[in-house]
């Protein structure tokens, strides 16, 4: 009597495809773990200033889930009145998030080389940090994943961080609160840093929008970045044909 | 404080207006040729932008405000270590405020 022998069992393999993603996510994970304490600070801070201005602990935790953005939230913060003024809180934020708009417009060559396009909702959790990172991770095969890897664990910082910041809202006094104000022009600067490392284009921009910035911000604070990225832009221009006529 | 609904009513401007400025640039971006002079000029928008943050903060900034910021900026220049430049500037204002009054 023939024996059966039972059918086989299918295996799991991977393709090729998958395993480059997969080590593209991984390394996107990995290469956030020691700027990590970024979003984790920033989350702690938010949600005792938030606490500290009289937003209730379930409001302020949507906030920092929903927005998930320090200078936007910082900003709203700051005109959080009665009534609330809607249209302002809208355009301090499209004035604010105006960076991750230019941020955004560099990344589709780079999202597209493996990954196609992504889907756009996974563009709710673009920040600084994942972008520059995204951008500098010029060996990565599948540049999406690792900017999903980095996401991971940037959201979960900031999530973790507001959590934490709920519950120690008691115990960091307005002092302390106050000092870390600079948090965000520290983090900025050091963003500016890194991005420099090893920038192939031209860093006359930068400065020029560093000076119109800060000399308009003398007379009129709200229309410094805007001035900034303008000048920013024609010096751009100017600098980008000159490099294109050698 | 206002209302209940009109604060998540707020939430809700501030999370769709942040999502809109992160999805504009991927969707105009798209659009653009990766070898065309207007992708090589875009590519230095980001930096100017953070330079435009940083530079009013600087000028308008406390002189306390001002040291954590070049402090930790030199940390970072000199080690490479992220983390204690961050540090640096963060114990610098927390300490300088408290025992300044800053």
């Amino acid at each position: 009597m023939p024996t059966i022998s039972p059918p086989a069992k299918p295996r799991l393999v991977k393709s090729p495809h998958r395993q480059e993603q997969w080590e593209s996510y991984r390394r996107g994970f990995m290469a956030t773990v020691r700027i990590s304490v970024f979003p984790f600070i920033f989350g702690v801070l938010f949600l005792t200033a938030a606490l500290s201005r009289g937003f209730t602990g379930e409001q302020a935790m949507w906030m920092s889930v929903t927005v998930f953005a320090g200078s936007v939230l910082f900003a709203g913060m700051e005109i959080w009145t009665e009534p609330l003024p809607y249209f302002a809180l809208a355009i301090t934020a499209l004035s604010v998030g105006s960076r991750h708009t230019l941020m955004g417009l560099t990344l589709p060559p780079i999202f597209r080389r493996k990954s196609g396009r992504p889907p756009l909702l996974t563009l709710f959790f673009l920040t600084d940090l994942n972008w520059l990172l995204t951008t500098k991770a010029h060996d990565v095969p599948h540049r999406f994943a690792y900017f999903l890897g980095s996401t991971t664990l940037i959201y979960s910082s900031w999530v973790l961080g507001s959590v934490l910041g709920w519950a120690l809202a008691g115990f960091i006094d307005q002092t302390t609160i106050d000092a870390t104000r600079s948090m965000g022009t520290i983090f900025i600067a050091l963003v500016i840093l890194m991005l420099s490392k090893g920038f192939k284009g031209s860093r006359w921009p930068w400065l020029a929008a560093a000076i119109a910035s800060a000399g308009v911000g003398l007379f009129a604070p709200r229309m410094a970045t805007l001035a900034g990225v303008l000048t920013g832009t024609i010096t751009a221009a100017f600098v980008t044909k000159a490099d294109h006529a050698e | 404080m206002p209302s209940e609904y009109a604060t998540y009513y707020g939430i809700a401007v501030l999370a769709v207006m942040t999502y809109l400025t992160r999805v504009t640039g991927y969707l105009i971006g798209s659009r653009i040729p990766e070898e065309s002079r207007l992708y090589r000029i875009i590519q230095t928008l980001p930096g100017c932008a953070l330079s435009a943050v940083v530079a009013p903060s600087l000028v308008r900034g406390t002189p306390l405000d001002t040291a954590a910021v070049i402090a930790a900026a030199a940390v970072f220049h000199f080690s490479g270590q992220i983390l204690t430049a961050l540090l640096t500037g963060l114990a610098i204002s927390v300490a300088g405020s408290h025992w300044m009054g800053m």
